[in-house]
């Protein structure tokens, strides 16, 4: 199992080695990944945890992608671009800045990843999802017009855009 | 989960129209519609007030080119009406193409398995499930 130095905390599963680190070490445990020999970039992807919180995830892997490191950072509103370190990453920053308001310093390229037509972040957890207010929950059907059903909220719907 | 699951299956002698799948979905890709109607097969009770009803489906579809194939419809279904299949899923230049009704939710059932790795129902056969009849 691999471990960088500076984990605050690792653990191994099945398919990944998991490593949460800082966010100042962020390029840091990127440079020293590939230097490690996890010289493939699979994917970054970022989820929002609320207000300007995101956790960063970054998942390399070996050249022949037989063993994989997920290294995981929680953010607060920005984070440095590894961008010099696995240059692929270009495109998936890009989309994170557009799709979730996350900005990446220092990075070369921050025009939109799509041509969207939306204003806001569409990934953000308090994005009001314009598709589900204006569509007919199918789940509204209720053959048995009899009984009394307890009304239930369409997942994905929060009350407050009703 | 058990196999392959390019596509699902459904067992439509099992379905009581309970609903579960389509309000469990998170892509809200599935539809059905049922009416309700006098069951003639259930016990006869001298004080019954009103008769025993049953739940008849009418339509089943999956638009497969909203699911995102996360296995929840199949999990909550508790009268097992539907499987994962091994059947591939056809690839479609309409979209209309990838909306399967019953009669192509059906054309699966030969290759969907239980989550224990057994065969699914095949249409000729009663309900395996919790439904009775």
């Amino acid at each position: 199992m691999i471990d960088y130095p500076r984990a605050s905390r690792s653990t191994s599963r099945s398919d990944a080695t998991w490593l949460w680190i800082d966010p100042q070490n962020w390029v840091d445990c990127a440079t020293w990944l590939k230097a490690q020999g996890f010289i493939r970039c699979e994917w970054l992807t970022a989820s929002h945890l609320g207000e300007n919180q995101f956790q960063v995830t970054l998942c390399v892997s070996d050249e022949f992608a037989g063993e994989k490191v997920l290294a995981l950072a929680e953010v607060d509103g920005e984070i440095n671009s590894i961008d010099p370190v696995y240059p692929v990453v270009q495109f998936h920053e890009r989309e994170m800045h557009q799709m979730l308001g996350l900005n990446f310093v220092n990075s070369r390229n921050d025009s939109p990843a799509f041509s969207a037509e939306f204003v806001g972040y569409p990934l953000r957890r308090d994005f009001a999802l314009s598709e589900r207010t204006v569509h007919e929950w199918p789940g509204q059907v209720d053959p048995e017009k009899t009984t009394k059903r307890r009304p239930a909220l369409a997942p994905g719907v929060r009350q407050e855009w009703l | 989960m058990s196999g392959p699951h390019e596509s699902i299956a459904l067992h439509p002698q099992s379905c009581t129209s309970c609903m579960l799948c389509v309000r469990e979905c998170p892509d809200w890709c599935i539809t059905v519609e049922a009416h309700s109607e006098p069951d003639p097969d259930a016990p006869q009770y001298s004080n019954a007030r009103r008769p025993a009803m049953k739940n008849v489906l009418d339509s089943f579809e999956i638009d497969f080119s909203h699911c995102m194939w996360c296995g929840i419809c199949i999990d909550v279904c508790p009268f097992d009406a539907l499987h994962w299949s091994a059947q591939p899923l056809v690839a479609s230049t309409q979209r209309e193409g990838l909306i399967y009704p019953i009669e192509r939710l059906i054309e699966n059932l030969p290759l969907a398995k239980r989550s224990d790795g057994t065969g699914a129902p095949q249409i000729d056969e009663p309900p395996s499930g919790r439904r009775k009849k």
